[in-house]
């Protein structure tokens, strides 16, 4: 029950951007993403020690672009501005000119 | 797991020599890095350097927490070279959960959104009260694991199949057939109140079925 009710707002999150129609098959599940890792993760194995992060960016690029011809586009893909178009609306804020530019929020 | 409390301070680094490198990547490999008193004393360019390095290796890989009395908005101020600042503050208060409080601080880290913290990110306590001295018991109450796991594990399940999978895991047979039917019924409702109205009656009937169970 707990486990229920521990990040339910999270799991609706496809219903309360009003995208389950066009695009719940496939963003209901993590699947997307786990496929990605999980790539990343078999091109990278055999690494043993990761020295910096400038290392780990050229890695991670060359395993994205290896993966990239092998991924497949989600099914409805066409509806995928409007899922934009729901998260600018959803994270949209003012900008505080109190505040230094650093220290503003910012979204992605 | 391995926690720190850290106490940066210029007399450890800016030697130039592989005491520094050492300790950088002694850093680099803990998991919770707590830094207290932040922003309370002047930061010069050698220190900020360091610390741009440190913050840049730890970005969205490992989790940190930063407290102090003064508020983020002046953070900026007492750090020497304005540019290494923006650069530094940008690794460290973007994608962070902030929090202000008048009390002892160390009662409310586990109040405070600690539950949504994911690994990497990094959690900013700004006290704006009197900061009461770390005694040896806040010491242990920010160490115990199941203050910090929270910070540090997986959080909240966001996939909806491995949600079902989840709460049904340790259901009897039949139990497991009606209630992930239920569930699947429940998540591939479009609308958000109808599927959110779903799922409550699925626990509320959950909830009275433990309660019946001897």
């Amino acid at each position: 029950m707990k486990t229920l009710e521990e990040g339910m707002e999270d799991t609706l999150t496809i219903q309360r951007l009003a995208i389950a129609k066009e695009l719940g098959q496939s963003l209901r599940t993590s699947n997307c993403i786990e496929i990605l890792s999980s790539t990343l993760g078999r091109l990278t194995r055999n690494v043993c020690s990761w020295k910096n992060s400038a290392q780990v960016h050229r890695w991670m690029a060359l395993a994205l672009m290896y993966a990239e011809p092998k991924l497949k586009t989600i099914p409805n893909h066409q509806h995928l501005p409007k899922l934009r178009k729901m998260l600018f609306k959803a994270r949209t804020r003012l900008p505080n000119p109190n505040i230094p530019f650093s220290l503003q929020p910012r979204f992605h | 797991m391995r926690t720190m409390l850290l106490l940066i301070c210029n007399a450890a680094l800016g030697r130039g020599d592989d005491t520094d490198r050492k300790f950088l990547r002694k850093m680099l490999k803990i998991d919770v890095l707590i830094t207290d008193d932040w922003a309370t004393s002047e930061v010069n360019g050698t220190l900020q350097r360091y610390l741009l390095e440190l913050f840049d290796d730890r970005y969205q890989s490992r989790s940190t927490i930063a407290t102090s009395q003064v508020p983020v908005e002046q953070w900026h101020d007492t750090m020497e070279d304005p540019t290494l600042a923006d650069a530094i503050l940008d690794q460290l208060v973007h994608n962070a959960h902030q929090s202000h409080s008048r009390v002892n601080p160390c009662a409310k880290h586990t109040s405070c959104g600690a539950s949504t913290l994911r690994p990497g990110m990094t959690h900013t306590h700004v006290c704006k009260g009197r900061f009461r001295a770390p005694d040896a018991r806040c010491r242990v109450a920010r160490l115990k694991p199941e203050l910090v796991a929270p910070w540090i594990g997986i959080g909240s399940q966001r996939c909806c199949w491995r949600k079902w999978e989840n709460v049904v895991a340790h259901m009897s047979k039949e139990d497991k057939l009606i209630y992930r039917a239920r569930l699947q019924k429940a998540y591939q409702i479009p609308d958000y109140r109808d599927a959110k109205a779903e799922l409550l009656s699925i626990k509320d009937d959950l909830e009275a079925s433990n309660q019946l169970k001897p």
